[in-house]
């Protein structure tokens, strides 16, 4: 009988250690969590000013480089212009646009994005390309590295 | 003259390999590997042979820690450990979101400190750690000291020991700059801090630790023996006590006084800040040092200062003899006044620098 109290109070005691541990390490796991699943760059907001005419029926999209990110601005067959982060999300190669199929285009593992930078099923990337703020006065643009929310 | 440096390990069993696991109750790792042998066929039990795991856990078992009047200092060591190990974790998140170019060093810190969930306080465990990393390597070197810990056999921990302090001094200099420095320096201690000063002191360290557990703790001449702790799990677990109240009392720290961001926040231009970057506390004796004796002299004295600390278990000859040795407990308490000395005036600078900023790039007049 003694030897089953024993057992029981050993139990419940490495019971309430189990806890214990436990309690100790799940905010610190969960913590860790967030912290490596923040999305975010230092260099958001960051914008570099360009022309609209820069961007010709010939040459209808231009690379540009904002805090060292690539940024490739397009005017699309409607002539609206569009600002859009160049980094293949597959494995972050840099990808062009191609004006006589509209679309963006990544060499890297032939990846393919429509006009509004929407990944095309069947190739690699599984994610859009992110369209960036971009505001424009007549013929004076700016480009943002922030992207436009999506609704 | 008394046996004080028995070795706490007597293990090293020489039984051949093949009776290893010839005893019918013995619940060796190597026995317990066995049921992995067999069902992923990975051969460990030949491997956990190979490696000795058998004797390893013997020696383990057998392995004591003597109790006596100064055993609370024993506790240093360990504790350094701890912390250094909670420096690697915290340096590697650090890692994830710093960004080492003149451009976003500044940026990125900021963006961690502002943006990341718990990033503060990321950067804030790895500033206080580091802190206590250097206090208790000090508290330790210097226990280490006065208990004559260096004696034969354990020059090789003592010369070890000193290495790694300086390799402490080396990533505490290299890493609380990082966020304001550019160009070549930025990259230069940003490779030092994270890449060459961690590589030797994941070496020097586990070549340090692994021989202290061999040759075992030593005990000051002249100490009563009170008894022996096993080390497993006896020593051990009141270890890792020590280390819980430790990391909470790091935890607390860094949750209640984060790292100052002055610099940090302002993501204007750089160096605006510069009256305020002065050396850590732990650097303060070694700079000023260097304001009285500058360019070759002051290195060659520090130079002569650290070959002579290296050299203390071959200087202090009586030591070696297990005789006590007074002039070592002399030279001990003069290099604690020397460093406690130039660090206050090392703090009595700075505060004259803040008061007068314009003058702070004149050298100083004394």
């Amino acid at each position: 009988m003694a030897g089953e109290a024993v057992q029981k109070r050993r139990r419940f005691l490495q019971g309430v250690l189990g806890a214990a541990v436990t309690s100790f390490f799940v905010p610190i796991v969960y913590g860790m969590g967030r912290f490596f699943s923040f999305e975010g760059s230092p260099i958001a907001g960051a914008s570099l000013k360009m022309s609209a005419a820069d961007l010709t029926p010939d040459a209808p999209s231009k690379l540009i480089e904002i805090g060292g990110e690539p940024v490739i601005v397009v005017r699309a067959v409607d002539n609206s212009v569009h600002a859009y982060t160049a980094t293949c999300p597959h494995l972050g190669c840099v990808v062009t646009y191609q004006a006589e199929n509209p679309g963006f285009f990544c060499k890297c593992h032939n990846g393919k994005f429509d006009a509004k930078g929407v990944n095309l099923p069947g190739s690699k990337p599984q994610e859009p390309l992110k369209e960036l703020v971009l505001k424009s006065q007549a013929d004076d643009l700016e480009v943002f590295l922030t992207p436009i929310k999506q609704a | 003259m008394e046996q004080s440096n028995t070795t706490a390990i007597s293990g090293g069993t020489s039984k051949h390999p093949t009776e290893l696991h010839s005893g019918p109750h013995s619940e060796s790792v190597a026995e317990l590997l066995h049921v992995g042998e067999i069902s992923n066929g990975l051969h460990l039990h030949e491997v956990a042979q190979a490696l000795h795991l058998k004797q390893l856990q013997d020696a383990i078992k057998q392995k004591s820690v003597p109790k006596h009047g100064s055993s609370i200092w024993y506790y240093m060591g360990g504790l350094t450990m701890f912390f250094i190990v909670i420096q690697v974790v915290s340096g590697l998140m650090l890692l994830v979101y710093f960004e080492p170019t003149t451009q976003l060093a500044l940026k990125s810190t900021a963006m961690l400190e502002n943006q990341v969930p718990y990033g503060w306080l990321v950067r804030s465990l790895h500033s206080w750690t580091a802190h206590a990393v250097l206090l208790m390597t000090l508290l330790h070197m210097f226990s280490a000291y006065f208990m004559k810990a260096y004696r034969p056999p354990r020059e090789i921990l003592w010369v070890s020991g000193v290495a790694l302090f300086a390799i402490v001094m080396g990533m505490g200099y290299t890493g609380y700059l990082l966020p304001e420095l550019s160009g070549k320096t930025l990259r230069q201690f940003f490779a030092l801090h994270v890449g060459v000063l961690p590589g030797l002191l994941a070496v020097l360290g586990v070549l340090h630790v692994v021989t202290a557990g061999f040759i075992g703790s030593s005990t000051p001449i002249g100490a009563k023996v009170k008894k022996r702790i096993l080390f497993f799990p006896n020593y051990v677990m009141s270890e890792l006590v020590v280390w819980l109240v430790a990391f909470a009392a790091i935890f607390t720290l860094s949750w209640v006084m984060p790292v100052a961001m002055s610099a940090v926040t302002s993501v204007g231009p750089k160096f605006t800040a510069t009256q305020w970057i002065r050396p850590e506390w732990f650097f303060l004796f070694l700079s000023q040092t260097f304001r009285y004796l500058s360019g070759w002299i002051g290195n060659s004295f520090v130079l002569v200062l650290f070959l002579g600390w290296l050299s203390i278990p071959w200087l202090d000859r009586r030591s070696r003899k297990n005789e006590k040795s007074r002039a070592f407990n002399y030279i001990g308490i003069a290099i604690i006044l020397y460093m406690t000395i130039m660090t206050t005036l090392g703090y009595m600078t700075i505060a004259q620098e803040k008061d007068a900023p314009k003058t702070e790039q004149t050298p100083p007049t004394k």
